[in-house]
């Protein structure tokens, strides 16, 4: 299931929260986190229920994995359990994310002639993969306290987490549902629950979905594209990713608000990024301190010398790169970052200096172009994007591109004023979203600031229905059909 | 005010806010989804909701024949099809549908209203030999809510933002577009062999052809049967008025070019062959007009052709010429596949 869709808002929350609250409430608390495991798998399993297969597996599996560690405590034993779960999570996660990329390669490497299988990708995998070979290796460590098989797969498939994040740890999670005070129903943090969800709703549909449409048509088309379009099309695509992100983040956070549960926080205004290494300070928060506890230190984090800590960063970008996807373009993008974490500590001293505002551009301008070629399809594409933007022939923005902004909600409202200024001006409202987007990400406080000074004022009553109603109904869309030829 | 108060206006005012939303679309109906259009209000039939209205208009309108097909059949006018026949009828073109488009929206008319006197429809030659299953556009695009009659799934156009939105523009609506109206272009388009040259690009080197195959056959066969036949023979009541659109001579060059001549005209023979069978259908074919189909004056691009057109095949189906018969069909197709077959293509292009 998704976030943004009407089966999730008009019936699987409001069924979620009324059944978790008033087991509850008659203190059947071990059955309202069964009730929750089935609401959560009801939720993952809803596009394909073979996925469902492949979760309880896995948790089984893991679970196994878990009372091993609990009952043995043979030191040998318990590195090969160690081993055995960390080749099974990762298999997994292999087996269905990276498989056909592996024998591409294969084939073009050594010529050979191995078949592509038609694998589906479960949803999330990524996530519950990470999140479970955590409690695994936390577990080796005898880090994890007693908890019940229910306890644990409340944990993993819990729905506001569960397809993007953030990555949770056991003791962020568990505690907190055992926590018999967080079992009463609280207006105040239902309330503010689904102000963030709100939030994050809009972001996604009201302005990652728009200049998604943008990016989308760019992409498609790089051959038409002047460098006034190829910087729009860039940055339309940054703005999407940010958007997008953050509003996944803030619809997690507001769903575990409204049941109680204080998720951690994923994503803290990363364009305001001074440096590229305040920027992974801000972005996918919880990513980064995976990799940092469980790649980064065991490798030695920067105890063992520069050269040393430069590898370790280079080799946590590149297992960053290839997490978010199998395709080079993924691989790339990964190291560049990993390259520019490299320089920017290597160069402390330049960087510190150098004036924020140079600051802020550079990184700005680096997390753009590494964009471009995490969104293309191929490293070949990207080249093609960024070439078109060193060109230096300006035109107009194209129709394709400005007509994705002109909203028929927009254009209605704008006619109504004054008929005249959008025959004139057709590429206003392009130039009105981006400025008022570039205001919002520079200017304005994080969703969890927000919902930390949130009051319950009319104003806020207000705006949260204008944007709930209005994302509710942007969610289907009439297709358009395209009849040119006929 | 306390969080408790918020929460429960919150809720109640939101579920209000939707209510209100469906309910302005339900009244309205833009696209005559749940009843026929409100007497007191004007509505739009635009040509690029006809994927979404055409459904709703062979469901709800008043009306006892219907002119459909492809935008071959655009620039028909109801207002000449009613005075030549005497009846009420209505114009839902689906632009580039194959037969399965076409088929769907006519079992949704026959099931709505069982008084259907004639169908007047174009058997397109691109249509011939497509999976009889095939449509046009992606299947995801066409909006499935609209043309089942499950009532579950209309929240995706009550709950639809374009939908509300299109609600209330009607309501500003001073006009009601006609059926001769609704998706018409002819004035707007420039005619003649300037134009048409323009549009059209010559296959540099003829491709030789292979006629045509036993698979191709079936293809079409199985085309015309499930989508074509069985509505003529379920509903004998109705009679079929169904025409060969009449492409210009350089869609026919195109075919030549392309090694694909006699696949058509041997295909349009086997169609009306099947189409013959049935003694409530009416098939027209012009492609003896030779005069019509060679001046490119008719035309605005190698298929298109102008309001006039349209109107001399509503006559020729009131007078019954250019009709294929049992008796004369094979006669024409050897004249014509002679004919096409035979000329000089090359000509057109000095």
């Amino acid at each position: 299931m998704l976030f943004n869709s009407y089966i999730f808002i008009l019936l699987f929350l409001p069924l979620c929260l009324i059944g978790y609250f008033s087991l509850n409430h008659f203190k059947k608390y071990k059955l309202a986190m069964l009730f929750l495991l089935i609401m959560s798998l009801w939720f993952y399993g809803y596009f394909n229920y073979s996925y469902l297969l492949i979760i309880l597996s896995s948790i089984i599996f893991n679970y196994f994995l878990y009372i091993g560690f609990q009952k043995i405590e043979n030191k040998t034993k318990r590195k090969i359990l160690l081993w055995i779960g960390i080749i099974f999570n990762i298999g997994l996660i292999f087996y269905f994310k990276y498989y056909n990329f592996f024998i591409q390669n294969i084939n073009s490497i050594f010529k050979t002639d191995f078949n592509l299988k038609n694998i589906l990708l479960p949803l999330g995998i990524s996530f519950f993969t990470f999140q479970q070979l955590s409690f695994v290796i936390d577990s080796y460590k005898g880090e994890v306290p007693k908890y019940s098989f229910l306890d644990y797969a409340c944990f993993v498939t819990y729905f506001p987490q569960l397809i993007a994040g953030p990555i949770v740890k056991h003791d962020e999670l568990i505690p907190q549902f055992m926590d018999k005070e967080k079992r009463k129903f609280n207006w105040e943090n239902f309330v503010k629950g689904i102000y963030i969800f709100t939030l994050g709703l809009s972001k996604k549909i009201l302005i990652a979905d728009i200049f998604g449409n943008a990016a989308n048509y760019g992409f498609s088309n790089i051959g038409t594209l002047d460098t006034t379009n190829a910087i729009i099309i860039m940055l339309s695509y940054t703005i999407q990713i940010y958007f997008d992100f953050s509003g996944y983040c803030d619809m997690a956070l507001g769903l575990g608000k409204m049941m109680n549960i204080d998720l951690p926080i994923n994503f803290d205004s990363p364009y305001k990024s001074l440096t590229i290494i305040e920027f992974w300070k801000r972005w996918h928060i919880t990513l980064t301190r995976f990799f940092t506890k469980y790649v980064y230190i065991p490798l030695g984090g920067n105890k063992k010398g520069k050269m040393r800590t430069y590898i370790n960063i280079m080799i946590v970008f590149l297992l960053s790169g290839l997490w978010h996807g199998a395709n080079y373009t993924f691989i790339i993008w990964g190291l560049l970052h990993g390259l520019f974490m490299v320089i920017t500590r290597h160069c402390k001293k330049f960087f510190d200096k150098m004036h924020p505002a140079l600051s802020w551009i550079l990184t700005f301008g680096f997390i753009n172009a590494t964009w471009v070629i995490f969104r293309a399809d191929t490293l070949h594409d990207a080249v093609r994007l960024l070439n078109r933007i060193l060109k230096f022939n300006f035109g107009s923005i194209q129709y394709g591109i400005y007509n994705v902004f002109n909203l028929k909600e927009f254009i209605m409202i704008i006619n109504a004023i004054s008929p005249w200024i959008i025959s004139n001006y057709p590429r206003i409202l392009l130039v009105i979203f981006f400025i008022l987007i570039l205001i919002i990400t520079l200017n304005c406080k994080s969703s969890y600031e927000k919902m930390k000074q949130f009051k319950p004022t009319y104003k806020k009553l207000i705006t949260t229905i204008i944007l709930l109603v209005w994302c509710i109904l942007s969610f289907t869309e009439i297709s358009t059909f395209l009849y040119f030829n006929f | 005010m306390n969080y408790k108060k918020f929460g429960i206006l919150l809720i109640f005012t939101f579920l209000l806010g939707l209510i209100i939303a469906s309910l302005v679309v339900i009244i309205i109906d833009p696209y005559f989804h749940y009843h026929k259009p409100l007497k007191n209000l004007n509505y739009k039939l635009e040509t690029d909701y006809q994927r979404y209205i055409n459904d709703g208009i062979v469901k709800h309108f008043d009306y006892d024949s219907i002119i459909t097909g492809t935008s071959m059949t655009r620039n028909f006018k109801t207002s000449e099809f009613n005075d030549l026949f005497n009846v009420n009828s209505i114009k839902v073109p689906l632009l580039g549908a194959y037969y399965k488009e076409i088929n769907e929206l006519l079992i949704n008319a026959f099931d709505s209203n069982k008084n259907i006197k004639y169908i007047v429809c174009s058997i397109d030659y691109y249509s011939f030999y497509r999976n009889k299953n095939e449509y046009a556009y992606d299947i995801d695009s066409y909006p499935r809510y609209i043309y089942n009659s499950n009532i579950l799934d209309d929240y995706k156009y009550a709950l639809n933002k374009e939908i509300i939105i299109k609600s209330l523009s009607t309501l500003k609506n001073k006009h009601s577009t006609t059926f001769d109206e609704y998706s018409n272009w002819g004035k707007r388009y420039k005619f003649g062999k300037q134009e048409v040259d323009k549009k059209y690009f010559r296959v540099k080197t003829k491709i030789v052809e292979n006629g045509i195959s036993y698979d191709d056959i079936k293809m079409l066969k199985d085309n015309i049967n499930q989508n074509v036949i069985s509505i003529i023979r379920d509903n004998p009541n109705t009679q079929f008025y169904l025409f060969y659109p009449p492409y210009s001579i350089y869609q026919w060059d195109y075919y030549n070019q392309t090694g694909q001549l006699n696949k058509y005209l041997q295909g349009e023979k086997i169609v009306t062959e099947m189409l013959l069978n049935y003694n409530n259908v009416h098939i027209f074919s012009f492609l003896d007009e030779y005069d019509v189909i060679t001046n490119l004056e008719n035309y605005m691009d190698n298929i298109h052709y102008s309001e006039d057109i349209n109107s001399h095949i509503l006559r020729c189906m009131k007078s019954r010429n250019h009709e294929l018969t049992k008796k004369n069909y094979k006669d024409y197709y050897n004249k014509i596949i002679k004919y096409y077959t035979n000329y000089d293509y090359d000509s057109l292009f000095k």
